[in-house]
């Protein structure tokens, strides 16, 4: 629901409101009031014939007073006390009619009176009054309605400007923010708000990305200093096993380091959308190109590999489908025990790479998170970056990564049918 | 063979000249942007390793400089950026080699001598160690008694153990020079050993006097009997 039509829902449900409550309110009120003007009329009319009776007292004891008037009926005198007179709305035949009873005393004795009018053409006028009114009424709130809202439209325009500008923001790009003028001083501000926090966001993604490098960079120097040093050391004969062994430990420290800070780095790099070239590639070639890499580490831990390949054409980029599918197979023969099974199917839509092993020391959904380590005395322990950078190249590209464990085997399967969006 | 050093970094600086020096190199250095600009104007060198970031500024704008004077000395880039663009940037601005930081020094005396070679070399793929007659071009290594019968990772560990002679390799130099940059996944010295295990076995078969001596299991170190 939009904030415009929100704001009406408001007002209309008033207006609602107070029309439903106005009909009944609006007909009694106005039929009392008749009613009392009624009464009024029926008071006067007993003034008249008290006046008419008295100075003409002969009438009384002539006329059988009952038929002088269908409107006016006089009893035959009464001896006891007059009661009060009160009125009261009886319906007739065929139209209702206001009557007063009341008494009349002439010449000591006390006529019982009747007198009455007909309400009928009071009913239409009330009719008449209440119809009228209520057009009126309703005619103003559907006009207050329809000018309220083309005022919010135009009042609210520049906040729409703004908001469909705001939307337009990416992180890595420079804001470009064209806002429309306008003299409402809370659109100003947020205008003004809006311009300075995209500024702000972008110059922090600017710092940030800018950090990272750096930071990953400017370490690399001084392990390269580190390891300098140990291969400087190892040259003296007056080192022993034990130091010798320490400084192999170093060395391997020092690997350990390098390697993190080299994800790290290609981790930010690709959330930065640095790598923007995209290629027509072949998997089939490159996969066999990485498999021809790691074919002594293949044949160091004894594995049996099975391979099958299909020619198909992928859209990326070559560097990161390179990291992609050396991870993936380093991966596999990392965790796989000596003279354990690997196998890779390479076809045109999709990836799968096998590996026997035990299943995962920790939840699955987790696997693909950063600093996620299997940890198993038989292997060496990774930096727990690979799967996380596995996955974040498969979100830059739109390839989709599964994980299963089946029948003894761990098997990642990439499909990249869907084709590549990279806007 | 003259090589010049420049590098802001005092102890990558120092260590590097103590390791090439074991060789017959000289060297001489240059700790930023302008001194490195001097010395490569007065001086001619034969190979040149050069840091990216510099005080006072860029080596990749100390290399075009001097490209564009025609100097045509060896120039190996020593970064701590390691990305295919940056290497490719290098390479296309006139450099022989990109080294990305922290490197092996054994790997850098690797190819610091395999610039050299290919500058001054003048027609020579010859390469000798006490008996071993090294063809480079053909990638064969020859004995008096004939050619040694060696797998191309076999030759390659020979030839960086020669190059690096007289000075222990470590075992992490090796397996990265090997195995490539993959090697640092594994961390398995065991492929390193087995290798080593061959190619001691085919030497000392081919009645070579050419050994491989192992330090504490840290490194291996080629020698003459």
């Amino acid at each position: 629901m939009n904030l415009l039509k929100r704001i009406i829902r408001v007002h209309l449900l008033y207006a609602s409101l107070v029309l439903i409550f106005a009909i009944p309110v609006f007909y009694f009120v106005t039929r009392a009031l008749c009613i009392q003007d009624v009464d009024e009329a029926l008071n006067e009319r007993k003034k008249e014939l008290n006046v008419q009776l008295k100075s003409n007292t002969g009438i009384v004891s002539q006329l059988p007073w009952h038929d002088l008037n269908n409107n006016i009926l006089i009893y035959s005198p009464v001896i006891q006390p007059p009661g009060k007179a009160y009125f009261e709305t009886v319906n007739g035949k065929d139209e209702p009619f206001r009557v007063l009873h009341t008494y009349l005393q002439v010449d000591d004795r006390i006529y019982p009176v009747v007198l009455r009018i007909s309400l009928i053409g009071i009913e239409d006028l009330i009719q008449g009054i209440v119809i009228t009114e209520m057009l009126l009424l309703f005619l103003i709130l559907v006009g207050l309605l329809w000018i309220n809202r083309r005022q919010s439209l135009r009042v609210w325009k520049p906040f729409y400007q703004a908001l469909a500008q705001l939307q337009k923001f990416k992180l890595d790009k420079k804001p470009d923010l064209d806002f429309m003028d306008t003299d409402i001083r809370e659109f100003k501000d947020l205008q003004q708000a809006g311009a300075l926090l995209t500024e702000r966001a972008y110059q922090t993604y600017l710092q940030q990305k800018e950090f990272t490098e750096n930071a990953a960079h400017e370490m690399q120097t001084p392990l390269a200093s580190m390891r300098a040093i140990l291969e400087i050391m190892i040259q003296h004969e007056s080192l022993g096993s034990e130091l010798s062994r320490q400084v192999q430990e170093l060395q391997d420290i020092i690997s350990r380091v390098s390697r993190l800070n080299k994800g790290l780095l290609l981790l930010a790099k690709i959330e930065n959308n640095q790598f923007d070239e995209i290629r027509q590639l072949h998997p089939a070639s490159i996969i066999q190109n990485i498999r021809e890499r790691l074919q002594m580490q293949l044949n160091a831990k004894n594995l049996i590999l099975s391979e099958h390949y299909e020619d198909g054409i992928l859209p990326g980029n070559p560097v990161l489908l390179d990291i992609l599918f050396s991870n993936l197979l380093t991966n596999a023969i990392q965790y796989t025990p000596e003279s354990g099974q690997v196998i890779m199917n390479v076809s045109a839509g999709y990836i799968e790479i096998k590996n026997t092993g035990e299943p995962l020391s920790f939840p699955e959904e987790k696997l693909f998170q950063r600093f996620q380590k299997g940890y198993s005395v038989n292997f060496p322990v990774g930096n727990g970056l690979g799967l996380a950078i596995i996955w974040q190249i498969c979100k830059t590209f739109n390839y989709k990564i599964s994980y299963q464990y089946q029948s003894s085997f761990h098997q990642f399967t990439l499909e990249f049918s869907s084709p590549v969006d990279m806007e | 063979m003259k090589i010049l050093v420049i590098e802001d970094e005092k102890t990558l600086r120092e260590n590097i000249i103590r390791y090439l020096q074991g060789e017959q190199y000289h060297c001489e250095v240059a700790i930023d942007y302008g001194s490195a600009l001097e010395k490569l104007d007065l001086f001619d060198y034969d190979c040149i390793l050069l840091d990216i970031s510099l005080p006072g500024g860029s080596g990749l704008e100390l290399l075009k400089i001097f490209r564009k004077n025609k100097k045509q000395d060896g120039v190996i880039i020593i970064s701590a950026r390691d990305s295919t663009d940056d290497k490719i940037k290098g390479l296309n601005l006139g450099a022989d080699d990109y080294l990305a930081k922290p490197f092996h020094l054994p790997e850098l005396e690797a190819r610091v001598a395999s610039v050299i070679r290919r500058k001054y070399s003048g027609g020579d793929n010859k390469m000798n160690f006490g008996t071993l007659s090294i063809d480079l071009l053909a990638k064969t290594v020859e004995i008096d008694t004939g050619i040694l019968d060696l797998t191309p990772t076999e030759y390659d560990l020979l030839l960086f153990l020669i190059v690096n002679k007289n000075r222990v390799v470590s075992k992490n130099a090796i397996a990265v020079h090997i195995l490539g940059d993959e090697a640092e996944w594994f961390m398995q010295y065991d492929i390193v050993y087995a290798h080593i295990k061959n190619l001691r076995k085919k030497l000392s078969e081919a009645g070579s006097l050419v050994y491989i001596q192992s330090r504490y299991g840290v490194g291996y170190k080629i020698e003459m009997k």
